[in-house]
């Protein structure tokens, strides 16, 4: 997700390729069952965020020493509720087309970072997406960097859902680390075919344990990442993760927002789970 | 065509057969109707799919052949829809184009989201339209994708159905229409196949709109109606590209925020009732539409004045009142300068040419061009709604396109003529009457008007614009009179036998007015010129009209502004001069000119003439003054 753009090259496919095959059922498989519920934000008190659960991130980045959180992204991220409230029984991620502080879009970015961090579970979230060319919305979690002595990729990346506006059948899934971080993430792609994210609610989710992390859209499991599929250090075994949700506006994955997208767009998040 | 009859009778059956055995299983009750149209959503595989024996219907310009089934290329098949695209100079048609309509009962096509299709074409084109919903019965429900880029490759197409809850049975399953705008006018190949309905379930994100998704205001008339025009469903597709459909009127649902005002019918046609403001706004399948237009009525519209003028006098560009010459445009947009946009309407059956957004704006009538050699000037009506712009600079640029006919080529001539705002009052019909001064005017193909030196008017009507002559003389003889003989006493008529009259002219008459004998079409005429006052006299032999009711006359002047006729009576001593003679006078105020008038007049109008057995003296007098000339003809009293 962060700093780097990412692209699935051609050697990336022949991996995944490999993981299919090396998929069969009677390969070693970590039959796990998740299902003790130690987080829940079912969004269901209107207002501001749960403060207890989630901080927000402000600006462009630039503050954090990364000017369009480092993909060359144009919005900048507020905690108004033009941007980010709760209401109908939902999470409301909302991305305008304004003027504000120097940037020509505003969005918003919340996270669980000290307040949530767990390592291993099944964390789902249940999103109806937003669309139009240059809409990058994401679901995804960061590794602790030990108050800042660890820094990306080695923290480690787990990108539950990201998702390009101007594809509105497709989901992908990565994982970045030290090796395998920015364009050499280990991704898989899923399309609906018949459907689409932004029309209706779909449950995006991953089981992570050890040595694994499985990546499902609603109740199909399409991908597995092991450290054998990974150019680099297994980073996902050793420390907690916590969640991120944004919607950012253009940037190198999605390319810059079309002149036809319809503003304002929002990610609609009907709640968050983990279970371990 | 024989065979895919007969494929498709063992089809429906078929489909009947199977529906028969559900109903068994499930022993409907009786109350349970089952559905009568086929859902079958293939429309052309390898050949056509449930269309009937008789299912291609070309537009009437189109080349009726256009269409065959090529039974060698295929999408992964060896058959597909063959459109071959003529040439634009073909004379059996310019362009390929018609419908594909079930020879039958129409078909249920409310779960699907698209029509698609596979296309590739002899050389990369854009195809103009391609669509469904038309029948040529009603056209309820037409659905346009336009302008469609076709490679030389197979590739898949889609169309979105607007809202398919509306095609509970439809018949027009395909619409095409191909030219050459893309290829100079070089007919080429166009291979259609796999043409089927589909539910893809990633057509999303309807965003329909109407007038082109712009708030517009209307300012509008009690009877006016007007339409709600571009009506548009857009939809996002399963790739992330938007498609604009041209939906049909009946896709919609229109409303009007005060129906009290103007109501909107099912086709979109907005009808003004009376003075007010409502706002004119639509849905489609449960979607607001963008746009919308807010209709401000005035109330009654005041038509402009009724022309008067012979139609024998006047070559009309336009009006409803004459038979207006051959016109190519009224509004010829010119790109890319011109804004100005029609909304032309009609109030009860008068047309008037609205222009709205205003900067220049032309009238063309080069084919042929018109000769005014013999029309003296240019007539118009003009309306500016609301109000006069302060510096209303407004120029009409009359164009002569020289020997040559044609727009340019260094022969044209023109004259302008300029009106600022005091020419004008707002929400009123003015008469521009302009003499047009041009010394060639045999070749007249356009008017021109603008706005210049930063004019702002922005909207105007026009109405009963033509040229017109006011001719010197009578061109035609006056009606000939229809009272039969035996009730007139005619002084001077060619349709009666005249009594003897001892002179038109009597020497006391002005003394500038010129008494000569004319015939027009073999009529006999008298024509007064430079008229003040004329006497006719019949001292010698009095007329005795005591039975008769009326007096008649016909004149005709292309310069009166009235006209007077004075009897006078010599009283029982037949003797003119005396105590018992008797006289009036009576005054035709503003006759109309350039005509031949009917004056009909009770003799009881005239009150003073308290005789009339010995009728002796006959006065005519026209105004202005010796300055007007004036034909008569069929003088002559009757019952």
């Amino acid at each position: 997700m962060n700093f780097t753009s990412k692209y699935i090259n051609v050697s990336l496919l022949v991996v995944l390729i490999a993981v299919i095959i090396s998929c069969s059922p009677d390969e070693k498989q970590e039959i796990t069952a998740l299902n003790k519920l130690v987080l829940e934000d079912n969004f269901d008190t209107s207002g501001a965020l749960d403060s207890s659960l989630w901080s927000y991130e402000i600006g462009d980045g630039s503050a954090q020493g990364i000017p369009g959180w480092g993909n060359n992204e144009q919005q900048y991220y507020t905690d108004r509720p033009e941007n980010v409230i709760v209401e109908d029984g939902m999470l409301k991620i909302i991305a305008q087309k304004e003027n504000f502080e120097g940037s020509s879009f505003t969005s918003a970015r919340i996270l669980t970072k000290g307040k949530f961090q767990k390592k291993y579970g099944r964390f789902e979230a249940r999103i109806k997406l937003p669309w139009g060319q240059g809409i990058w919305p994401a679901f995804w979690m960061l590794g602790d960097d030990n108050n800042g002595a660890d820094v990306w990729p080695n923290i480690g990346e787990i990108d539950i859902m990201e998702y390009r506006g101007q594809e509105p059948t497709i989901t992908h899934g990565s994982v970045h680390g030290p090796g395998y971080s920015g364009g050499n993430a280990v991704t898989k792609s899923y399309d609906l075919v018949n459907d689409r994210f932004d029309t209706d609610f779909h449950i995006f989710g991953i089981e992570w344990g050890p040595n694994y992390i499985n990546y499902y859209v609603d109740d199909v499991l399409y991908n597995q990442i092991t450290p054998e599929d990974v150019n680099g250090d297994w980073v996902f075994n050793d420390r907690e993760f916590y969640i991120i949700m944004n919607v950012a506006v253009g940037g190198s994955f999605v390319g810059a927002p079309g002149p036809d997208v319809v503003y304002p767009q929002t990610m609609y998040v009907d709640y968050v789970r983990v279970y371990e | 065509m024989k065979n895919i009859s007969n494929y498709i009778r063992i089809s429906s059956l078929f489909l009947v057969t199977v529906g028969f055995l559900v109903s068994c299983e499930r022993e409907l009750s009786d109350d349970a109707v089952l559905a009568t149209f086929s859902s079958t959503p293939e429309v052309f595989t390898d050949g056509p799919v449930g269309l009937g024996s008789d299912f291609y219907f070309p537009y009437a310009d189109s080349k009726f052949t256009a269409f065959s089934v090529d039974n060698e290329e295929g999408y992964q098949s060896n058959a597909s829809i063959r459109i071959d695209v003529p040439n634009s100079d073909d004379p059996l048609g310019a362009y390929a184009g018609g419908i594909f309509r079930v020879d039958g009962a129409g078909r249920d096509l409310t779960k699907y989201d698209a029509l698609t299709f596979w296309a590739k074409a002899s050389q990369g084109v854009s195809v103009g339209e391609i669509g469904f919903g038309e029948d040529f019965l009603e056209n309820k429900y037409i659905a346009t994708r336009t302008n469609i880029s076709v490679g030389t490759n197979w590739t898949k197409y889609v169309i979105p159905i607007p809202d398919a809850s509306k095609l509970t049975q439809e018949r027009g399953l395909l619409r095409y229409a191909a030219g050459t705008q893309s290829t100079n006018g070089s007919g080429y190949t166009l291979w259609i196949d796999e043409l089927r309905f589909e539910k893809l379930g990633t057509i999303a994100q309807p965003r329909p709109s109407i007038v082109n998704g712009q708030d517009v205001n209307l300012t509008s008339f009690i009877g006016v109606t007007s339409q709600v025009t571009d009506l548009i469903q857009t939809f996002n597709l399963g790739t992330g590209n938007d498609v604009d459909i041209i939906a049909a009127p009946n896709y919609f649902e229109f409303t009007s925020s005060n129906p009290s005002v103007a109501t909107v019918d099912t086709s979109g046609l907005i009808s003004i009732n009376t003075s007010g403001t409502t706002t004119v706004t639509a849905t489609l399948g449960g979607n607001d539409a963008a746009g919308s237009i807010t209709v401000n009525s005035l109330g009654t519209f005041q038509l402009p004045p009724t022309p008067t003028r012979d139609p024998s006098n006047v070559i009309s560009i336009f009006s409803d009142f004459y038979t207006n010459v051959p016109v190519d445009f009224y509004n010829g947009f010119w790109e890319p300068f011109q804004t100005t946009l029609s909304a032309d309407f009609d109030v009860n059956g008068d047309n008037i040419l609205n222009y709205t957004n205003f900067n220049f704006v032309g009238n063309q009538f080069a084919n042929p061009t018109i000769d005014i050699t013999d029309k003296s000037n240019l007539h118009l009506n003009m309306y500016i709604p609301g109000s006069i712009p302060a510096n209303l600079d407004f120029l009409i640029s009359v164009v002569d396109f020289g020997p040559d006919g044609a727009d340019g080529g260094g022969d044209d001539t023109r004259q302008q003529i300029f009106f600022n705002g005091s020419d004008f009052v707002a929400d009123s019909w003015v008469t521009l009457d302009v003499p047009i001064t041009l010394a060639n005017k045999s070749n007249i193909g356009l008017i021109i008007y603008e706005n210049i030196n930063g004019s702002p008017l922005s909207n105007f009507y026009l109405d009963n614009i033509y040229f017109y002559g006011e001719p010197t003389s009578p061109s035609t003889p006056a009606a000939s009179p229809t009272d039969p003989a035996g009730n007139v006493i005619s002084l001077f008529s060619d349709a009666y036998t005249d009594v003897p009259v001892d002179t038109f002219r009597t020497p006391w008459s002005s003394a500038s007015t010129v008494l000569t004998n004319e015939v027009v079409s073999g009529d006999n005429i008298k024509k007064y010129a430079s008229l003040g006052f004329a006497g006719i006299e019949t001292l010698n032999n009095s007329v005795d009209a005591s039975s008769m009711t009326h007096v008649r006359i016909d004149t005709w002047s292309a310069n009166y502004t009235s006209f007077a006729l004075k009897l006078v009576d010599l009283g029982a001593d037949n003797t003119i001069g005396t105590a018992d003679d008797s006289e009036h006078e009576v005054t035709i105020t503003n006759p109309v000119t350039g005509q031949w008038v009917n004056h009909d007049i009770p003799l009881s109008d005239f009150t003073g003439l308290t005789n009339r057995s010995n009728l002796g003296q006959y006065i005519i007098v026209g105004q202005p003054t010796n300055a007007n000339d004036v034909f008569i003809d069929n003088f002559y009293f009757r019952n």
